[in-house]
């Protein structure tokens, strides 16, 4: 068992944090203060909520990129529906509709993809340029910078705060409530629900889950039901705490989200990744972008130093995989037996 | 049967989102005056043309236009495409042709794509004068004119910037992207005028915001950790320093870091009042709009247009004249607007 855990890919993820921040925190020791954590997690937050709604799709077998145009046109519905009549409550009318818009237009993802049968990634393709121009056309081209009564001062409702006589005031943002409920819940969702390992069972080898029994069609529907709710979700928080409601939202940032779900051990084929995994997979992409400033790294380095520290973060799981098939079946029978 | 009645139903609805979708055609009005022979007290028309008439920035833009109409009594127009899209807007721009306006001032989406239809309309006889068009070739306009020169610009920031610093103590810099060359001539001009200027002030180093708010937002909280004794931000997109002012501002060092950049009233007006940003800076594209018109009935009425010239538009009282990289002739004013709390609601775009 302990074995198990050593070699996951989970646990490489750990030391790789580990070790960075080491190196970070000996180089700029503010990287261990608590408001640099308070900090980190506050980034991180949203990023988390957001790797979560790709992680089942990414375990189903597929790429999914118009995610985050879901959350734009989510997030900034609900905005401009709520604030030209006059709304000036709190966020959960807009998170209540947010989900809703998230959720709708995530089927229409599953609709298309189960209905002709056609690739995750081309039907995305397609779902993210329409809703960004939806949204553009539509709803709004402009940010706006209302906010309803309600609304104002969530970017500073922190559990605890610290302050500090350089740095001001910083504080454990609210939104890892959200993070924490969200990742037991599909946490759950993923390990023990039919639905859940059928998600699994779909990305390991498609033809077999369909002839052991598993509703294709239905499974792939929750998944992107699930992608759907999760990014409107994301968006509302994200804009609540950027304080402005932003038609293209997230634009671009698609494959920062996922290269965190892949960094957190999900296997781009399919078939494998855990919330754990992406929960860490987003910390260390926050880290790494992070430790260019606390290291005084100079911007015009970050996208090249960026890359390299992408390729060996990569590549180090994969040795790791190779490893243990080079050690043979033994060591999987060994241990089986051990466990049995 | 009723599966059947969906797809003709769904194929209904695609087809009527796409007519609405469709730019709304822009149909020359047909009894626009056309112009003849240019009498001493007849009027001219000029007619604006935008990339796209869906953002607040050109609606603003058509204020001025409508304001230099109303003060000089020649008629003056704005249209535009209600996406912007260079296609749709050198179809404005060939229908004004065929009305026969006197003169075009015109903001083009793509500045080569707008080329061939603005040389059409000087072979036409019509006056063009661009806005936002620097790189324009020679030949395809009369003049562009832009409300500074972007070096200019970029100085002026600095000399606001060190004037809240009390000229000395560390700075940084954020620019939306490495290779946005506008946002890098306004930094790059900026250090070199402090290098010059005020030795006792530093530069950490100049960051991307990626023009967005939430990456300027959480690379400045990490600048404040690393540099607790900073003193100055210079912003170069719209949302740089509303970022940094929203980390300021919720950190309570409103008074300790000053904040000057490129913005808009209804970016960072909330900043602006609470005082975390201190001074937003930029252009009034009402006012572009104006000296482009300006500029239109001067060419009509053979005004030479000298180097030092006065357009008798706010910015433009002392105008220079340069040639631009490719050839078109291109007037500078010195038209920056500095916004603080006290008159941003004069500015509110």
């Amino acid at each position: 068992m302990l074995k198990r855990v050593l070699r996951s890919n989970e646990f490489v993820v750990l030391l790789i944090i580990i070790a960075l921040s080491l190196v970070v925190g000996s180089i700029n020791p503010t990287f261990f203060t608590i408001a640099s954590l308070f900090d980190l997690i506050r980034a991180s937050n949203v990023y988390i909520i957001l790797a979560f709604a790709l992680l089942p799709v990414v375990i189903l077998g597929g790429v999914d990129i118009s995610f985050v145009a879901i959350s734009a046109v989510a997030s900034y519905g609900t905005h401009m529906l709520l604030i030209t009549r006059g709304y000036e409550g709190g966020l959960f009318l807009y998170f209540v509709i947010g989900c809703l818009i998230g959720a709708l237009a995530g089927m229409l993802n599953g609709f298309i993809i189960t209905k002709f049968d056609l690739q995750i990634f081309d039907v995305s393709l397609a779902t993210q340029t329409m809703w960004y121009g939806f949204t553009l056309f539509f709803i709004g081209a402009t940010s706006n910078f209302d906010m309803p009564d309600g609304v104002v001062g969530y970017y500073s409702s922190f559990i605890t705060q610290v302050s500090n006589e350089t740095t001001g005031v910083t504080g454990l943002h609210v939104s890892i409530i959200y993070v924490i409920v969200i990742g037991i819940f599909l946490w759950w969702f993923l390990k023990y629900t039919m639905i859940g390992r059928g998600i699994y069972a779909i990305g390991g080898d498609k033809d077999v889950a369909e002839r052991t029994g598993f509703n294709i069609k239905k499974i792939t529907m929750v998944v992107f039901i699930i992608m759907g709710v999760l990014s409107g979700f994301a968006g509302i928080v994200q804009s609540a705490l950027s304080r402005n409601f932003n038609p293209t939202l997230f634009i671009g940032q698609n494959l920062d989200v996922l290269a965190s779900v892949i960094l957190g051990g999900a296997a781009i084929k399919g078939g494998r990744g855990t919330v754990i995994g992406t929960v860490l997979g987003v910390i260390l992409t926050q880290i790494i972008r992070r430790a260019l400033v606390l290291t005084h790294i100079p911007s015009e380095w970050q996208k090249f130093v960026v890359g390299i520290i992408l390729i060996i973060f990569t590549v180090i799981p994969a040795l790791n995989e190779k490893r243990r098939k080079n050690q043979g079946r033994t060591t999987d029978l060994v241990e089986a037996m051990e466990e049995a | 049967m009723r599966k059947r009645l969906l797809t003709i139903l769904s194929i209904f609805v695609i087809a009527a989102l796409f007519t609405a979708c469709s730019p709304a055609a822009n149909e020359p009005a047909a009894d626009e005056p056309v112009a003849d022979e240019p009498a001493a007290d007849e009027t001219y028309t000029f007619g604006t043309v935008v990339k796209s008439i869906a953002f607040n920035w050109f609606l603003r833009l058509e204020e001025g236009v409508l304001d230099y109409a109303e003060d000089s009594g020649n008629e003056a127009f704005m249209q535009g495409p209600s996406q912007a899209d260079s296609a749709a807007q050198v179809q404005i721009i060939e229908s004004l042709i065929a009305q026969g306006v006197d003169g075009i001032c015109n903001v083009p989406y793509g500045v080569p794509e707008n080329e061939p239809a603005q040389k059409k309309a000087m072979e036409a006889g019509i006056y063009v004068v661009t806005h936002e068009a620097s790189t324009a070739s020679e030949g395809t306009v009369n003049y562009d004119v832009e409300p500074f020169d972007n070096c200019a610009y970029g100085e002026e920031i600095m000399i606001e910037l060190a004037s809240r610093m009390g000229e000395e103590g560390q700075y940084v810099q954020f620019v939306g992207s490495l290779t946005n060359a506008t946002h890098n001539i306004w930094t790059d001009c900026a250090l070199a005028y402090q290098q010059e200027n005020y030795p006792n002030m530093e530069l950490i180093g100049k960051f991307e915001s990626k023009e967005d708010q939430e990456v300027a937002y959480n690379t400045f909280k990490d600048i404040l950790d690393t540099y607790p004794d900073l003193k100055g931000v210079q912003g170069s997109a719209a949302g740089d320093v509303v970022a940094a002012g929203r980390a300021i501002e919720e950190a309570g060092l409103n008074d300790k870091i000053a904040v000057v950049g490129t913005s808009i009233t209804s970016y960072a007006g909330e900043l602006l009042q609470t005082g975390a940003v201190d001074l937003a800076m930029g252009w009034d594209p009402a006012l572009s709009g104006y000296a482009c018109n300006v500029v239109l009935e001067m060419l009509m009425n053979g005004v030479e247009i000298v180097d030092g010239m006065d357009l008798g538009v706010p910015g433009y009282e002392n105008i220079t004249l340069t040639v631009g990289e490719n050839g078109a002739p291109v007037i500078f004013g010195s038209a920056w607007i500095k916004i603080d709390a006290d008159n941003m609601l004069d500015y509110d775009f």
